[in-house]
């Protein structure tokens, strides 16, 4: 093998380890990264190419490659065969993507004070350690940072980041994630954090606040990061104890964030900032 | 061009191939096969391209994937002189030793950016089943790189 000069590596290793340090500080000072977008630009038609083919369930039917050694008619009737399995790949992934739709457009029926705009996941965030999901739709078509993403099922994320043709959504499942939500039947509110495991801890119910396995968890709309009434998940276990002034409860997800193939962006949600508000509040008293 | 287009494998098709909160890297097990069988300096562009690449399609800190990828390219470049660079058990252990090193100096990006981080169940949950994920993505894509590497390193001449 070629041998480069050791004094060479270790300079180039030194320079490259600069501009990497240099990327990272530079990302904590920015919110959205010219090179991201760059590459994000470059890559994202190769990623909705490689979804479209590589997801488990469009596997297509592979054909048969020995048909020159069989007779004719034989031939005829297999790659008759195979263009019909074809055709049936194809068709249930049609009726699989239109019930999908359906369910959507149920939920978007249930919720119609809202706009929605449909966006298909065209990957997942590359590190196991962090939950985003990468969506076809940018801000040509209308997204921007801090939109509602939900599923048919219920709240989904926020996006994070939108560059012209993608962009991220930060799952509810993240540990980076907090969600004020509400007990449908207790009206309890809570604030839904996400763990390193696939459930979600609802912390800081009050210790009075009657709450039992099965309840169903919604958005409160508290803060103003999410629209209220937004299903997020059913209560799974509760945690109370008697020297807490808070109780806990684990909450599973409605939504199964492993199969999410088409998701729904509410483009006309406003989110609310309430920094002003919060911010030194004797100084804006005349 | 082959970096990228591994960085969009991972995100679309590695992420089928998860076993016990662990996922193969297909950047981390071919930058380090790469750099064990070349030792060149290449190795650590790969890296650094192979890095970005990763950032820009991650919700995560810009430059994290860079300098763990790199820290990867050093363990090859190091293993890769070593006398028993040839035997076949070297780049299994190095393959190991490189994920655990690439998620500790991901993990500590993490951190430092302020992300949450559980240390414990991150690398009980995630690395550990990573590492072995990775060690069977090594056994392929080694020898793979050392046919390249002969190739470009030693290309035939006709008499």
């Amino acid at each position: 093998m070629r041998q480069p000069s050791s004094r060479n590596f270790t300079t180039i290793a030194l320079l490259l380890l600069i501009a990497a340090a240099a990327l990272v500080a530079w990302g904590q000072s920015t919110r959205s990264s010219p090179i991201r977008s760059l590459f994000s630009i470059i890559l994202t038609p190769a990623q909705t190419w490689f979804s479209e083919r590589f997801s488990p369930e469009s596997n297509p039917v592979p054909v048969g490659t020995s048909l020159e050694s069989l007779r004719i008619h034989t031939s005829e009737l297999e790659s008759e065969v195979a263009r019909l399995e074809n055709e049936i790949v194809r068709l249930r992934e049609a009726e699989a993507e239109r019930n999908m739709l359906a369910q959507l457009l149920q939920f978007a029926r249930a919720h119609r004070e809202h706009s929605y705009l449909a966006a298909e996941v065209v990957g997942r965030d590359p590190s196991p350690f962090l939950r985003f999901l990468i969506l076809n739709k940018g801000t040509v078509d209308g997204v921007s940072r801090d939109l509602p993403v939900v599923a048919s099922k219920g709240l989904v994320g926020i996006i994070t980041e939108a560059t012209p043709r993608a962009s991220k959504v930060l799952l509810i499942t993240s540990p980076r994630m907090a969600v004020n939500v509400r007990l449908l039947q207790s009206r309890a509110d809570g604030v839904l954090v996400g763990q390193e495991s696939a459930a979600l801890r609802l912390k800081f119910l009050s210790a009075d606040a009657q709450v039992k396995a099965g309840n169903v968890v919604i958005t409160s709309g508290m803060g103003g990061t999410f629209p209220s009434e937004i299903p997020v998940g059913t209560v799974a276990s509760v945690r109370r104890r008697l020297y807490e002034v808070f109780q806990e409860a684990e909450v599973a997800p409605e939504v199964d964030f492993d199969h999410l193939e088409i998701v729904l962006i509410m483009t006309d949600f406003v989110p609310l900032n309430l920094e002003p508000l919060l911010s030194d509040p004797e100084a804006t008293i005349p | 061009m082959l970096l990228p287009i591994l960085a969009v494998g991972q995100t679309t098709v590695a992420i089928h191939f998860e076993w016990a909160g662990g996922r193969s890297n297909l950047l981390l097990v071919t930058v380090l096969a790469w750099n064990l069988v070349s030792r060149d300096v290449g190795g650590l562009l790969w890296a650094f391209v192979g890095g970005l690449s990763l950032d820009a399609l991650s919700g995560g800190p810009l430059g994290a994937s860079v300098l763990a990828l790199l820290f990867v390219s050093f363990i090859g470049y190091i293993i890769g002189g070593h006398i028993w660079a040839t035997h076949w058990v070297l780049p299994l252990m190095a393959v190991t030793l490189a994920s655990l090193i690439y998620h500790l100096v991901y993990l500590c990006v993490l951190t430092i950016s302020g992300w949450p981080v559980n240390w414990v169940t991150a690398i009980t949950n995630t690395t550990l089943p990573s590492a072995a994920l990775n060690f069977l993505l090594m056994i392929p894509v080694y020898p793979g790189m050392r046919w390249v590497a002969k190739r470009i390193y030693y290309p035939r001449v006709g008499i």
